[in-house]
């Protein structure tokens, strides 16, 4: 057996492991009550939230089924999830329904994500969400 | 100087049939050699054709990942290079969009990892007690 196929199985068990123990944490501990959740780079220098900040809490409050909660972190994130979703399932199923792997990656989809995402950013800024 | 369209002997232009094998020559103004083509016309692969191959894989959930927990700036640019990818596979062009997709993947990892290496950093700064007043914002 050559050191390459020792790879892919080890680097499965350490996502895993690094996943369950994100998921463990954070259910149990929410980013609010805690600075050893780092916060935003963009948000501590310019006082401004950038499209991804929350999205510790809507991880916290979506895995104690808070949706609500969830909403009120980053709702933008909260409604992308299922796209997300979608977007990694389709990768083991590439081979099978290459159509939706491709429509989930055509450029008319990334480019109205990214728009989508920029609208967010300039919105919650003004509103304060 | 015309060609049989059988044997592709040299007949003269007046010929009605070739003296090397009887076949009954056409009467062609255009001067085009028939006997050139008697291969099959090569099939012509308009850039419209059919993808040959699976897409490469573009790395988009991976970059929009990083966007938005870790990295905003290189996973913007893993982004966009994921959307090449698309852009080259769709054109029929897939050595560019895999070429695309290589680099989707090393822009997105670049990012993951200094996203990564910035929540450790923090991590162990904050476990030092450096980042009170930072952590307080």
């Amino acid at each position: 057996m050559n050191k390459d196929s020792y790879k892919k199985p080890i680097l499965y068990i350490l996502f895993t492991a690094a996943c369950v123990g994100l998921v463990l944490t954070y259910s149990r501990f929410s980013p609010e009550d805690s600075t050893w959740f780092p916060k935003c780079i963009f948000l501590q220098l310019t006082g401004l939230k950038c499209p991804g900040c929350g999205s510790q809490r809507v991880v916290h409050n979506l895995l104690n089924l808070n949706i609500h909660k969830a909403f009120e972190a980053n709702a933008f994130l909260v409604l992308c999830l299922p796209y997300i979703a979608a977007l990694l399932a389709s990768i083991p199923l590439k081979s099978r329904f290459p159509k939706f792997y491709n429509t989930l990656n055509s450029v008319p989809v990334i480019i109205t994500i990214g728009i989508l995402v920029i609208a967010w950013w300039i919105t919650r800024n003004i509103f304060g969400w | 100087m015309k060609f049989c369209p059988k044997c592709g002997n040299a007949v003269p232009d007046n010929a009605s049939f070739c003296p090397k094998c009887g076949t009954n020559i056409p009467d062609t103004d255009s001067g085009t050699t028939p006997a050139q083509d008697p291969t099959p016309a090569p099939q012509t692969f308009a850039p419209q054709q059919p993808p040959m191959e699976p897409c490469p894989p573009t790395y988009l959930a991976l970059s929009i990942i990083v966007t938005v927990l870790c990295c905003l700036p290189l996973g913007i640019v893993g982004i966009i290079k994921s959307s090449n990818v698309s852009k080259e596979y769709a054109a029929g062009n897939y050595a560019g969009a895999k070429d695309a997709s290589k680099q989707a993947k090393t822009w997105s990892i670049i990012g993951l990892c200094c996203g990564l290496f910035w929540i450790i950093l923090y991590i162990i700064l904050l476990a030092c007690g450096f980042m009170a007043g930072l952590a307080d914002l």
